[in-house]
């Protein structure tokens, strides 16, 4: 386990949940007993209106983190100068405990794709994302977190796995990892490796938030393939490498993201209260 | 793919792989490109083809804008079938593709686009900008109710000069056809009477009233930024003083004070 006195790069805010337009009454009737939400940046990037207003209340009581799916960092296009712009005032009107996005690119030529493309793991590649990274952190004069994303396809000339991967960027770009463990496991089934050599191969001081969630199952061929869904409990598997990476990494920012088909706020509290309940047994 | 040599395949470039791949996402690939894509992919020993896989960010990135467009027109795409529905928005994708960050904008182009289309009703297009009205009134930027007592503070001289902007909650629509009413339903054509509307915000709520046709025209001119002199010209003063007062406590308009 990470060593209490280890250097902390991001804060632990204990259990929190993503904040959906479903949930905004029963949190805002106090009905809440998770430490902080997670807010999906570009929702919150408009010019006003009622979600802005909802978040602002919200943050004067529990920390928000803020996670945005559209940065593009992967992306060969330049960054956005209107999304950064954007971004940084939410940012110096929320005051969040955490910045996050996603390892990956989401279109190509001005056109957005709206998904998470995942990259192939070369040296160009990290050399690529670590400068956009270093340029985003600068403008917003903060350290981020780059989440590892769920993929379908990995390429031939990847020169490198993916832990491997993250492992140089991170520490080339000087940037966190948000890191999902649902993803991992997603992506240990399409692409047939091991989780648990994922999880301990990352730095456990560049951690620091973790993502839990629900996925859907298909079979090809008498194989397993796993979708990325967000519209189910998480499951057991996910569960016990989740209590593996935190007797790792000791105590980490924790949520759990849901979607699709998103049930009452009563029953998502009850998911996350689960990793409560393992960091209490196995990080506390 | 060649070989480095160090053994791993040499493959493309970052920018060749996201041209490509975009391409195949998005549905304009050529064969060949399609081809290349599925060469690039790694099975990891797995039965599942490249396509297959391929296909998974394919599906997704259809399902996401559908999904998008069919809740910012709900009334929009109650008038098509799934299958109009579907082929109407891969055209449209493929004439305007998303470009904001934000999905919610990936329909701004739409009733553009619909008010162009030979085999849509015009009348269509003018619903789909009443929608996508209703959503920018959701999202603009806050602003205070002004007061028009204000206005008794003034002299003469600087009343006759005024002018006002429209809150940026504000569109004013026009239609040939009666499709504003949420009260009118209509089997499959509305009737043709000249039908006017101002969409705007009450608190967080996106609302709209319907108007006559000079109102219609006082708030035009508001917006083509008349003077308050002008508009006394132009319209009777039991009618603009009266609009004016409504368009005030409404949030419509406030002045352009130096």
């Amino acid at each position: 386990m990470r060593d209490s006195k280890q250097l902390r790069l991001f804060p632990d805010l204990g259990i929190g949940l993503g904040l959906r337009v479903p949930h905004y009454a029963a949190i805002r009737e106090g009905r809440s007993n998770v430490h902080w939400f997670e807010a999906l940046s570009e929702n919150y990037m408009e010019d006003g209106g009622r979600p802005i207003h909802i978040l602002s209340e919200i943050r004067r009581d529990k920390p928000v983190a803020l996670h945005g799916v559209s940065l593009s960092v992967a992306s060969v296009d330049p960054l956005n100068p209107e999304y950064l712009k954007r971004l940084k005032t939410l940012v110096e009107r929320v005051e969040p405990a955490l910045i996050s996005d996603h390892c990956c690119w989401t279109g190509f030529a001005g056109e957005n794709l709206h998904d998470l493309m995942p990259v192939p793991f070369t040296q160009e590649a990290i050399d690529h994302i670590a400068a956009r990274i270093l340029q985003v952190q600068e403008f917003l004069g903060r350290r981020i977190l780059l989440e590892n994303v769920s993929s379908y396809v990995s390429f031939k000339h990847s020169e490198m796995t993916e832990w491997e991967f993250l492992k140089e960027l991170l520490v080339k770009a000087d940037c966190g990892l948000l890191l999902d463990v649902n993803n991992v496991y997603v992506s240990s089934i399409n692409h047939n490796f091991d989780p648990l050599d994922y999880v301990r191969a990352i730095p456990t001081e560049r951690i620091g938030q973790i993502h839990l969630a629900g996925h859907s199952e298909r079979e090809e061929g008498g194989e397993r393939f796993l979708i990325d869904t967000h519209d189910a409990p998480v499951c057991d598997d996910v569960w016990a490498l989740y209590e593996e990476t935190v007797s790792l990494v000791g105590p980490v920012s924790t949520m759990v993201e849901w979607d699709a088909d998103i049930p009452s706020y009563e029953r998502l509290e009850e998911e996350v209260m689960k990793a409560e309940r393992i960091r209490k047994k196995v990080a506390l | 793919m060649s070989a480095a040599p160090n053994g791993k395949p040499v493959g493309p470039t970052l920018a060749e792989l996201q041209k490509t791949l975009s391409s195949v996402i998005n549905g304009s690939a050529s064969s060949r490109e399609n081809a290349l894509a599925e060469s690039w992919i790694d099975l990891a020993g797995q039965t599942i083809s490249a396509k297959d896989r391929l296909d998974v960010y394919v599906d997704a990135w259809f399902m996401r804008l559908e999904e998008s467009l069919a809740e910012d027109f709900p009334k929009v795409r109650a008038r098509f079938k799934s299958g109009e529905w579907e082929a109407l928005l891969r055209d449209y994708f493929a004439q305007s593709p998303s470009q904001s960050f934000t999905l919610a904008r990936a329909g701004d182009a739409f009733p553009a686009f619909l008010s162009e289309k030979l085999q849509v009703p015009k009348w269509l297009a003018d619903i789909a900008l009443f929608e996508k009205a209703l959503y920018k009134a959701l999202s603009a930027r806050d602003v205070d109710v002004w007061n028009v007592a204000e206005l008794q503070t003034f002299d003469e001289e600087k009343l006759e000069a005024l002018s006002f902007d429209l809150q940026p909650s504000v569109t004013l629509i026009e239609s040939k056809w009666n499709v504003f009413d949420p009260d009118v339903e209509f089997g499959s054509n509305p009737d043709l009477i000249d039908s006017f509307v101002v969409v705007y915000r009450d608190g967080f709520t996106p609302t709209s009233r319907s108007v006559a046709a000079d109102e219609f025209e006082f708030l035009r001119q508001i917006a083509n930024k008349a003077t308050l002199g002008e508009l006394a010209q132009e319209f009777q003063e039991t009618n603009w003083l009266v609009w004016l007062s409504e368009a005030a406590s409404e949030g419509l308009i406030h002045p352009r004070l130096k």
